[in-house]
């Protein structure tokens, strides 16, 4: 049963390789963007020795780490593969698959991911690390529960854009919506761009119903040691009810489609 | 007991009627009218295990609505559908572990993967028991000559290539009903010939009911026992090859060139089935009516330019029951 996913994964993650010049192309930008904010923010530190409780080291490590995590946001593409299957009618060969078709979507999406994340995240971190002098966890136990708050933050972000594709069932074009809710939402709560200490209260507020702080902010916050104890597990539980509610959302969703799709014909 | 059981089956679609310019618009968005397609119009029929049979129907005659209620991939309006004993859109999974579906089309394969891959997934998919993979695997690759491609990814494949590994994707898992839409389309002739061998064989070899829905006719009359013709979502025929031949063979055709656009055309003992300018369709009964006399008639009265006679085929039968329906 897990066997027949787990296929998925490695044939997503052996897929990736036929798209070898892509990849380095958005390595390359990726990195160039990380340069630059991290030169935005040592230059906004000039004579200055902690704001928000992040002083230089600590803003630029949490600039590198949460741009990193940032690139399974733009490599993901989940809602678009959903909106192609839709369009071409393919979704109609998984349909007449003993499969679930939500899980075999994350399984797929695990394999790309997990290749993103050995070869264009890991090296890029890497690199940022050791010419800026960032730091480490400041303990193994954090690190394994930032590991943890990772994937948990990708599977909330795999649900969100799972929804948006589900949505194509119903609209012609979902690229709208799309941009809406990942470049726009997911940019502006996820805390990718700075840390949400840095909000005004209002938009603080904004951000602590919605699900986005628990895809970059919450693991960026576990790593640089900004969330600590009691804080820490709060964070956990979070992004726990939100994978529970965003996968449950996803299922009902697509069972509604599929329903549709039944009952109305493609 | 019969495998398949079609019971009054329907399927009827509404289709929105889209009114045009900017008035017309605004009222769609508020009150929209529609149409109602009898895609599929009480169906009825019954496949035993093993037949091969061959469903065919002009464009939108509702072939396709039909094959995706019986894949369980569509509801039916009305009527009843029991497939080895299951309800195909109720029991969706479980009908299709035991199915294999072709869409020629459309392909089922990964199309980034080499092949064997998407065969490996396929293998995990319909959870296969290893040596039963390898032998089916070894079985197809054989019969097929997949071998020298089958590290090629799959759009690398030219469509007689694909079709092959698409075939052997829909028969990996052993299903006991192979459904194919339009498995010959776009294919040349020596693929083709492989296809219904292919066909053919699997049929006779491993007992796989197969239904096809087809626009070659070629395809119908080298492969099906049955021919099932679908037209207006109505089933116009479902019977034995030969006896549609027996039945309609009798009829011969003569082609005329007229040397000039007669208004008016009367011949005893024919009938003058399909006009185009000064070319006429004329078919008569041979049993009674001989092309001679025929050609008398014509001669005494009009103008003759040319003229062909023409043995039915299948194909000029079916074009005959499209046009005037069954009498």
């Amino acid at each position: 049963m897990i066997k027949k996913y787990l296929t998925f994964t490695v044939k997503a993650f052996q897929r990736t390789l036929t798209y070898r010049f892509e990849l380095w192309m958005e390595l390359l930008i990726n990195v160039l963007f990380m340069l630059v904010y991290v030169y935005l923010w040592k230059a906004l530190y000039t004579g200055r020795t902690s704001v928000e409780g992040y002083d230089l080291n600590g803003i630029l490590t949490y600039i590198v780490v949460s741009q990193t995590l940032l690139t399974f946001t733009f490599t993901l593409r989940i809602a678009r593969i959903i909106e192609e299957k839709v369009r071409t009618g393919e979704v109609v060969t998984d349909l007449m698959k003993p499969i679930d078709f939500q899980l075999m979507t994350l399984a797929t999406a695990a394999g790309t991911s997990s290749h993103t994340a050995l070869f264009n995240m890991l090296p890029k971190f890497l690199l940022f690390y050791g010419a800026f002098g960032l730091s480490l966890p400041p303990s193994l136990l954090t690190l394994s529960l930032f590991i943890m708050s990772v994937v948990l933050g990708y599977v909330i972000l795999f649900s969100i854009e799972f929804i948006i594709g589900i949505f194509a069932f119903w609209l012609v074009e979902i690229r709208g919506l799309y941009a809406f809710v990942i470049w726009g939402l997911a940019m502006l709560f996820s805390g990718y761009f700075l840390p949400l200490e840095f909000y005004p209260t209002f938009l603080a507020k904004v951000a602590a119903v919605l699900p986005f702080r628990a895809i970059i902010y919450f693991p960026t916050a576990i790593y640089t040691g900004q969330f600590i104890g009691e804080h820490l597990v709060t964070a956990l539980l979070i992004q726990l009810a939100w994978v529970g509610a965003l996968v449950g959302i996803g299922r009902l969703g697509y069972r509604a489609a599929f329903r549709k799709l039944v009952i109305q014909g493609g | 007991m019969p495998i398949i059981t079609v019971e009054h089956l329907s399927k009827h679609f509404k289709v929105y009627k889209r009114r045009t310019g900017f008035w017309g618009n605004l009222s769609s968005t508020f009150s929209r009218e529609h149409d109602i397609i009898k895609a599929v119009d009480n169906v009825n029929f019954t496949l035993e295990r093993g037949e091969l049979v061959g469903y065919i129907g002009a464009n939108g005659a509702g072939k396709s609505t039909t094959i995706k209620m019986l894949t369980g991939i569509l509801v039916p309006t009305s009527g009843h559908i029991d497939v080895m004993g299951l309800m195909p859109y109720r029991h969706r999974k479980e009908n299709t572990r035991r199915i294999g579906v072709v869409f020629g089309q459309r392909t089922q394969l990964w199309w980034d993967l080499p092949v064997i891959d998407s065969f490996e997934l396929l293998k995990h998919i319909y959870e296969i028991p290893q040596n039963l993979y390898k032998q089916n695997l070894e079985f197809f690759s054989e019969l097929l000559q997949l071998q020298p491609f089958l590290s090629t990814p799959v759009r690398r494949l030219s469509l007689g290539q694909r079709m092959r590994c698409d075939l052997t994707a829909a028969l990996l898992h052993n299903p006991e009903i192979l459904y194919l839409d339009e498995p010959t389309i776009g294919l040349d002739v020596v693929a083709k010939e492989q296809v219904r061998q292919f066909l053919r064989q699997v049929n006779a070899e491993r007992q796989v009911t197969v239904i096809l829905t087809t626009h070659d006719l070629n395809d119908v009359e080298k492969v099906c026992q049955r021919l099932i013709i679908i037209d207006s979502g109505k089933i116009i025929y479902n019977g034995a090859i030969d006896a549609l031949k027996k039945r309609y063979g009798k009829t011969r055709l003569l082609i005329v060139d007229l040397a000039q656009a007669y208004s008016d055309i009367q011949l005893e003992g024919v009938d003058l089935t399909r006009r185009d300018g000064n070319r006429i369709w004329l078919a008569f009964d041979r049993d009674t009516t001989s092309a001679s006399e025929v050609i008398a008639q014509l001669t005494a009265r009009y103008e003759i330019q040319d003229l062909t006679i023409s043995e039915p085929e299948i194909e000029e039968i079916v074009r005959r029951i499209y046009e005037l329906g069954m009498h």
